[in-house]
């Protein structure tokens, strides 16, 4: 096949004769212009258009576009790389992860003496504070009854650590000469904090006020700042930097598509990040080395890296299940006073695997078939040695003999039986068409055309399920150009967050904030509990406290109040509000909006306004306790006009759909 | 007799018409439409999402197999809370307990789906929407309960006469009877300065009102008139009633605002919250452990919420309900899988409580559903169909839980 000329061919097919500059709307059976072909690509490939790119697209062609994003590693990225730098520890692996950031288990290791303390000065000062707040926690709970934080996130304004009282015992709260702290250099200021007594420093940082911290840590590298985090708290640079690389990448990257099938495969395979107090160390991992190299890829491949990925065998329970008759379970057996009560099957990963991960859940199989299929993934686990961390088949705990899955007999065969499961899974046509109603879902309608999923699931048994091919055979289909496909999606919180960055070409220092704003908007990064992850469709966003969210969202950032944002609106002096309204109306919605909204905007700006108050300060929330060095919130000045002007555009109905 | 087709029509004309009412009540109004509604019953419904294990919530202490299938997780005889010689509580629900013995508080055990589905999200959606076994139904079961209702004879609509304690709608909540889903009560409002005088509320306010994506108009005005009633009713100062003490958590906080709006006078009638965390493959704990905490959070918050509610609570009828049970025997990992029937909590006024509903099915091999959990044998809508009917009114039945077949017969007659 010649892409050239089928591009040429598609182009001719689904563009757009009208004038670009025609701005009646048209009948719901007209055709999109060439105009609203390159807005609905960037609608649906990206996380929204910044200021030019309609413009860029338009020119270019859209379906030469398209082609582009749907070869991601052609595109240059560097500039999202440069903005990453800021978060060195998403480029380690798991292991390095928790070296350098130790989480609990380990710290209990280290108590009970089964490991030694790391030597290097910096990991060995870690180390030493993480051991000394396991000490005092555990005195603490001896006396009280403990609250549990149960999974998930801490309800508001209930800490995660509780910070130690007065009358807790542990290192005294140390006596440090600020000023003289900030005389010297910063890395000066970094040797002197991590050599602080064990524990001390911790509890210096934690009494600061949010812009002494600021101060303190201005002029380091973000390592020694990493570093000095995970003297309060290991598990929040991990999580910290994951949510704010997800939001770099979203709103900064140039391989958007990518980024948007990232964020697809990972709501498919859903893990929710505070199932244990371990999954952050993989889930960091997961996103960058499971999915997103497998985002366009084949989807076999991608189903295998995730049944191989220690992320999802705990996330759902797969390293605890053990075959009744393995060896692990005879021993057990013979031994029935050991540590441990007789080991069996856990059934969850077999359960999701078939409903939400490949077949759905009319997809033809049983509650046998799910038994059958979990006995075949018995022994597929996790290596919890150092190093490690990574995938193990213990064939001690794979059931033995023959099972049937489906109709089919899977021979006995160690872990080759879990690969002839997820082949037969893979390539099924329920897992076809399944699959290719989601991606239709996703990104034409949320009533997808049964033509259009026909025709991609048609793809997908063709080429043995390629994504990038059954993503390209909608977006050559009529269907996706259809009229009544263009803004006909809602967007979800994160597309609206992500999306308003990028068209008011924000500046993001810190993304702390906005992570905090994702909660309100009730979508919390990685913050799923259930396996199904968020719903692609548009009714269960629009909750009155959801819609009330994006407004306040829309007005916070358009008036700089998201500490470590900063965007540059137009300044609005002595011109004329019409002018000013047309041009924020331009750059962010490529002018699409409604002319109601228009009339309404400008007689907001035009309007007296009233002697403002001061506006509240952001707040994070309960789930961003460790973020120390987290911008200060300050009270905003009241916003101006044009601020007001831009957060109306940004909270209005045309800028909720895409 | 009405057709239901010509019911829809005129509940869809109802609906139309209330365009035409202002969008902001005034306080005198307000006054009018509590009075109004004053003496209306109200209806909580709670889900414990993830199946809760009730075979360790009330247990069937007298049923020697439900120590042997459990031999780690089992709760030790003398720990169990009696009930009545054969069913007990977990340890851990000590506050529940006065409302037993004052007959305020019900259970129904071995209740549950006829579907046979083990899938959280399936067993959910099938309770939620009230539909087992069908997944097309667009609906909740409890939107219905309302659209029961003769509408016509409504006077005074209030954005809040649906609420869930939540961030997005629950699915039991969805459908044609606008609902309003809140996650916390204080920070309802445009931040913008704290006054809905400035411009950005009423542009907003305006901005939505004049929108053509018919969709969006109809989530703008449910949200503006919610935030200028709720500023009338300053619910950002609320004392519980003395006595009342919510455990720290969400589920907690759910109840406490819950009982802040009944107070408020709002005019709710319906109101739902979840909690989570109840899905124990590992570890599940016995008298003390991952499940006795959950239990301890629930039952506390239930009891807070009723000791809050005072004399109201008269009016009040609590339902519990969780997508399924959990296996009778114990994994291999010292949790439960996947089961299928569950126990379900009523209290309130009208409750002839002190009383275990249903009937029992036993826990011997054989009768246990495909040879491993409790058998259902009361539908968890003849519950709910029950709480609808006697509580909110809700006299179609065949609408509220279609192709049920469910009468006033199947009724449990828990409530008087």
């Amino acid at each position: 096949m010649y892409p050239g000329l089928l591009l040429a061919f598609t182009l001719a097919a689904t563009a757009p004769e009208a004038s670009a500059q025609d701005r009646t709307p048209p009948a719901r059976s007209q055709r999109l212009t060439s105009r609203e072909s390159a807005e609905h690509a960037i609608d649906r490939l990206t996380f929204g258009a910044r200021p030019d790119d309609v413009e860029s697209v338009q020119s270019m062609g859209a379906m030469r576009w398209i082609d582009q994003q749907l070869h991601p590693e052609k595109l240059d990225d560097s500039g999202v790389e440069t903005r990453l730098a800021a978060l060195p520890a998403m480029r380690l692996s798991t292991d390095e992860l928790i070296r350098r950031f130790p989480p609990n288990p380990t710290i209990r290791q280290l108590d009970a003496g089964k490991i030694g303390m790391p030597t290097e000065p910096v990991e060995h000062a870690i180390y030493a504070s993480a051991l000394a707040g396991y000490r005092e926690r555990r005195e603490n709970k001896a006396d009280q009854p403990q609250t549990v934080i149960q999974q998930g996130l801490p309800a508001q304004g209930e800490a995660i650590h509780t910070p130690p009282g007065p009358e807790t015992p542990g290192p005294e709260t140390p006596k440090v000469d600020m000023g003289a702290l900030l005389r010297v250099s910063a890395t000066e200021r970094w040797t002197t904090l991590l050599s602080m007594p064990p524990g001390t420093a911790r509890l210096f940082l934690q009494q600061l006020k949010p812009a002494e911290r600021q101060q303190l840590v201005s002029g380091m590298t973000p390592e020694q700042k990493e570093n000095l985090l995970a003297l309060v708290q290991p598990a929040r640079v991990v999580e910290g930097e994951l949510m704010q690389q997800k939001l770099l990448r979203a709103v900064y990257s140039n391989r958007q598509l990518q980024e948007v099938m990232t964020d697809f495969w990972f709501n498919h395979f859903n893990i929710y990040i505070h199932k244990n107090g371990e999954e952050p160390w993989y889930v960091a991992t997961y996103e960058r080395d499971v999915i997103r190299p497998h985002a366009l890829g084949r989807f076999e491949d991608l189903l295998s890296a995730v049944a191989h990925s220690p992320a999802m065998l705990i996330y759902l329970d797969n390293q605890q299940s053990i075959g009744p008759h393995s060896m692990a379970a005879m021993r057990a057996a013979q031994n029935p006073r050991g540590k441990n009560a007789a080991p069996g099957l856990n059934e969850n990963y077999a359960r999701e695997l078939m409903e939400l991960h490949t077949l759905g859940v009319n997809g033809g199989y049983t509650q046998r078939d799910v038994t059958e299929v979990a006995r075949v993934f018995t022994g597929w686990g996790v290596d919890g040695r150092d190093p490690g961390h990574s995938f193990e088949f213990n064939p001690r705990r794979h059931e033995p003999g023959t099972k049937l899955v489906m109709g089919r007999t899977i021979r006995e065969g160690g872990e080759q039986e879990g690969a002839e499961v997820l082949h037969m899974l893979a390539t099924s046509p329920a897992t076809a068409r399944f699959l290719s109603t989601k991606l239709a879902t996703r990104f034409v309608s949320d009533t997808p055309p049964p033509a259009l999923v026909d025709r991609m699931t048609k793809t997908y048994l063709k080429t043995h399920g390629e994504i990038r091919q059954v993503l390209r055979t909608m977006f050559r289909s009529p269907e996706f150009w259809s009229r009544d496909a263009y803004r006909a999606k809602l967007k979800t919180p994160l597309e609206f967050v992500a999306s308003s960055l990028r068209a008011t070409d924000a500046n993001i220092d810190n993304a702390a904030f906005l992570t905090a704003s994702l909660e309100r908007l009730g979508m919390p990064l990685y913050g799923v509990q259930q396996p199904n992850g968020y719903s692609l469709k548009g009714d269960p966003w629009l909750g009155a406290e959801s819609l009330l969210a994006r407004l306040n969202f829309a007005l916070a950032l358009t008036s700089n109040r998201i500490p470590g944002v900063r965007v540059a609106l137009p300044s609005n002096t002595a011109q004329d509000s019409s002018l000013i309204e047309a041009q924020l109306e331009q750059s962010l919605l490529d002018g699409r909006v409604n002319a109601h909204t228009h009339e309404t905007v400008v007689r907001e700006m035009e309007t007296p306004q009233a002697p403002a108050g001061t506006a509240a300060p952001a707040k994070l929330t309960a789930a961003h306790r460790g973020d120390l060095f987290a911008p200060a919130a300050q009270t905003g000045s009241a916003p101006n006009t044009t601020a007001t002007a831009a957060g109306l555009l940004l909270g209005s109905p045309d800028f909720q759909r895409r | 007799m009405e057709t239901r087709r010509a019911f829809l029509k005129r509940g869809a004309m109802a609906l139309v018409g209330t365009a035409a009412i202002p969008a902001f009540l005034t306080r005198a109004v307000l006054a009018q439409a509590t009075t109004a509604l004053r003496n209306r019953r109200k209806l909580v419904v709670i889900f414990q999402r993830g199946a809760a294990d009730g075979l360790n919530i009330v247990i069937p202490h007298s049923e020697p197999s439900y120590f042997q299938m459990r031999p780690s997780i089992a709760i030790p005889r003398e720990q169990i809370i009696d009930l009545d010689g054969f069913f007990g509580l977990h340890p851990a629900m000590q506050s529940l307990k006065p409302l037993w013995d004052q007959k305020h508080l019900a259970l129904v055990h071995a209740a549950g789906s006829p579907d046979v589905t083990r899938s959280h999200f399936d067993a959910q959606d099938f309770m939620e929407s009230g539909t087992p076994g069908i997944k097309a139904t667009e609906d909740g079961w409890l939107n219905r309960a309302l659209q029961a209702e003769d509408e016509s004879r409504r006077e005074v609509r209030t954005p809040f006469r649906a609420v869930a304690l939540s961030a997005q709608m629950p699915r039991t909540l969805q459908g044609r009877i606008p609902a309003l889903a809140l996650d916390n009560l204080r920070d309802f409002r445009l931040a913008e300065a704290g006054s809905a005088a400035l411009p950005a509320t009423s542009g907003f306010e305006t901005i939505y009102d004049q929108t053509v994506d018919t969709v969006l108009h109809s989530a703008g005005r449910e949200t503006f008139e919610a935030i200028k009633m709720l500023e009338s009713a300053d619910p950002r100062k609320y004392t519980p009633a003395a006595g009342a003490v919510y455990p720290r958590g969400r589920f907690g906080e759910s109840m406490m605002q819950i009982a802040q709006l009944l107070k408020a006078d709002l005019g709710v009638e319906v109101a739902f919250a979840d909690i989570g965390g109840w899905d124990h493959h590992q570890n599940e704990g016995s008298v003390n452990g991952q499940l006795a905490d959950r239990l301890r959070e629930f039952s506390q918050s239930l009891s807070a919420f009723w000791t809050d509610m005072g004399p109201e609570a008269e009016d009040l009828t609590v339902v519990t309900m969780s997508e399924f049970g959990r296996t009778a025997r114990e994994n291999g990992t010292r949790g439960t899988d996947h089961g299928h029937a569950n126990v379900m909590f009523v209290m309130g006024g009208r409750v002839k409580g002190g009383r275990v509903y249903g009937r029992w099915p036993g826990l011997a091999p054989e009768q246990l559903n495909e040879g491993r959990d409790l058998a259902v044998t009361t539908d968890f809508r003849q519950v709910l169909a029950e709480a609808a009917c006697k509580q909110i009114g809700a006299q179609d039945l065949d609408l509220v839980f279609p192709h049920a077949a469910i009468t006033s017969s199947h009724f449990l007659n828990l409530l008087a």
